[in-house]
């Protein structure tokens, strides 16, 4: 039977491991929405949320209500969807691409998605209308994966070589691009600080909108890219068997590829450049769920949530300012991706 | 034993760009039997084995999968009467042995569907057969050459498919693993599997073979009967080589190749 004692004991693990990050993460959101200059008492946020929800403090003038309301829990929500849809990005592209190391930041589509957010600020769009961001920055962030992957592909096999290499110069290629469009934008210096402070990953001043946009996406990928989780738990064996056992593998791993893009893009478009998220909350997960992306994708979508709203109380809390949360996942997430390095570097060798 | 062929191959031909890998093939694979496919590096083994199974798709020429046009048959439905063992799973993940052979029974499934109970019997009889009950907690990429055979052989049964193709199933493998794996593909054979492997040891294909095909720069040499096939001419034009068949004073009668 399945239930084996070692199964058994690795169910029981990720169960374990799940329930943790859950908690984890309510107590962080909680802790969220209590940070700011203004102390109010976790006991009256929980009031001031219950009486919005129902509508029962409609209208009310209590400065604490729209500070709680229209400012802290946004934005703490909006840090969740979007940690989310990191994690959740990272786990489907390390499995596309067979590479526990594949990450949106590593092949390109990240800077992908940031240059079509910063061309649609530049271009004045973002002023016009909310959904022109995400747009931007889902369709490039789609564009370089198909780019970057046909790159990559020759007779139906992807070379993570080739694909690490083209990730390089894509992000060379986008990130130039980029800081064109910040020289170019910085006449008007109004726009030239939001590209910026925007491109370092920012949760300030986030809206229901914001919340409601980034929820839509994630809610799609997420279910879209569970029914193709079983198919990719086969592709990242390896594409031929994936043929072999009846996979429609085109068919699947452009549904993946595009759910990934939608994840990244919209991610970026609300919160900015936040790096390492996809690489470290898929790979960390792993090791305790297994590789059944039908189990990964949402626990590393949960880890990737805790890791960004931890970031961002940590930057309110001791940044003043200066530090941002793409600053500080990629000071934490640098030194990680190293020790994956050093960790693994033996395996890699021969590509 | 029939001689009803259940893979029917007729004008096949496949070629990567102007490269002509395969050229106007033309064989037939009884059903209940074990065919043995040899010829140099490069004849196109592999590549005939993957057109079969539809991996990749043959320019022209026609396929017939038990009296079906190949084209016709859905991927899924096909993957349930075909299915291909490759050489090495290399996997850069840690998947658990378990898991790994469950992947066989994906045609099987619906789009959401979980593993039921009817599938763990099978999964759990595809171990119990090939012997690899003992590592089903272990990952993939901590198996031996041996045992990951072993291991994709599982999966190949798990598919339930009965035409089990096998691209050099032993080629990696010492003569203990080697001899393992024939005896189990007997077996499989006994259970009324067809199997055809792509083999490199000449003397292994002679003793376990029903038939043999020989395959040379992409061309069909010969198809026959394993023990017609050891001629040292067709030797000589296949492989450019010199046999020689010697009996050793115990009785055991050995090749031997000469440039």
């Amino acid at each position: 039977m399945k239930s084996s004692p070692g199964w058994q004991r690795e169910r029981l693990r990720a169960v374990v491991a799940v329930l943790v990050v859950i908690g984890v993460l309510l107590a962080g959101m909680v802790f969220s929405v209590t940070i700011g200059p203004w102390e109010i008492a976790p006991a009256k946020i929980g009031r001031i949320a219950i009486e919005m929800l129902f509508g029962s403090a409609a209208g009310s003038n209590d400065p604490a209500t729209a500070i709680v309301w229209y400012g802290r829990i946004p934005r703490t929500l909006t840090g969740v969807l979007v940690g989310f849809a990191l994690g959740c990005a990272g786990a489907i592209m390390q499995g596309i691409f067979k590479n526990p190391m594949a990450s949106p930041g590593i092949i390109g589509t990240s800077s992908g998605a940031a240059l079509g957010a910063v061309l649609a600020i530049y271009f004045g769009l973002a002023a016009g209308s909310l959904y022109m961001v995400p747009l931007f920055s889902v369709s490039v962030a789609f564009l370089s994966l198909l780019v970057v992957l046909g790159i990559a592909t020759t007779g139906g096999l992807t070379s993570r070589y080739t694909l690490l290499l083209g990730g390089i110069a894509f992000n060379a290629i986008f990130t130039a691009l980029t800081s064109v469009v910040i020289v170019l934008s910085t006449e008007q210096f109004e726009m030239a600080r939001k590209v910026v402070s925007w491109l370092m990953g920012d949760l300030n001043n986030r809206s229901w909108e914001h919340v409601v946009i980034i929820a839509v996406i994630a809610l799609v990928a997420l279910l879209g890219s569970l029914l193709f989780a079983r198919d990719l738990n086969i592709i990242m064996v390896s594409e031929e068997q994936a043929r072999n056992f009846g996979v429609n593998v085109g068919l699947s791993r452009n549904f993946l590829l595009f759910f990934s893009a939608l994840l990244t893009g919209g991610a970026i478009a609300v919160a900015g450049g936040i790096g390492f998220v996809g690489l470290i909350a898929p790979h960390m997960m792993r090791s305790f769920v297994g590789s059944d992306n039908r189990i990964l994708l949402p626990s590393a979508g949960l880890l990737g949530a805790v890791m960004v709203v931890y970031a961002d109380c940590l930057v309110r809390i001791v940044g003043s300012g200066g530090l941002r949360i793409g600053v500080l996942t990629a000071l934490l997430g640098g030194p990680f991706f190293l020790y994956l390095i050093i960790r693994d570097r033996k395996k890699y060798v021969y590509f | 034993m029939s001689d009803h062929p259940i893979v029917h191959i007729r004008n096949l031909c496949y070629s990567i760009g102007p490269k002509p890998i395969l050229h106007n093939i033309n064989a037939d694979f009884a059903a209940g039997q074990i065919h043995g496919i040899v010829g140099p590096n490069g004849a196109g083994k592999s590549t005939l084995m993957r057109t079969i199974c539809r991996i990749w798709e043959a320019n022209s020429g026609t396929i017939e999968i038990d009296g079906r046009e190949q084209r016709q048959i859905s991927r899924r439905d096909l993957s349930q009467l075909v299915t291909l063992v490759p050489q090495e799973s290399r996997v850069d993940f840690s998947i658990r042995v378990f898991d790994f052979v469950a992947m066989g029974r994906h045609p099987h499934l619906h789009r959401l569907q979980w593993l039921q109970s009817h599938d763990l019997d099978i999964i759990n009889q595809a171990l119990a057969v090939t012997d690899t009950e003992c590592f089903r907690d272990r990952y993939i990429n901590q198996l031996s050459g041996g045992e990951s055979q072993l291991v994709s052989i599982a999966r190949a049964l798990v598919t339930e498919a009965p035409i089990i193709l096998l691209d050099e199933p032993t080629s990696a493998l010492d003569i203990q693993h080697k001899l393992h794996i024939m005896e189990l593909l007997s077996l499989l054979k006994q259970q009324g599997k067809t199997i055809l492997m792509n083999i490199h040891d000449l003397d292994l294909a002679r003793r376990h073979c029903d038939t043999l095909t020989m395959l040379r720069q992409g061309r069909l040499y010969y198809q026959g009967s394993a023990q017609q096939a050891f001629s040292s001419e067709h030797i000589r034009e296949v492989f450019n080589v010199e046999i020689e068949e010697s009996t050793t004073a115990h009785g055991i009668s050995l090749l031997f190749y000469t440039s």
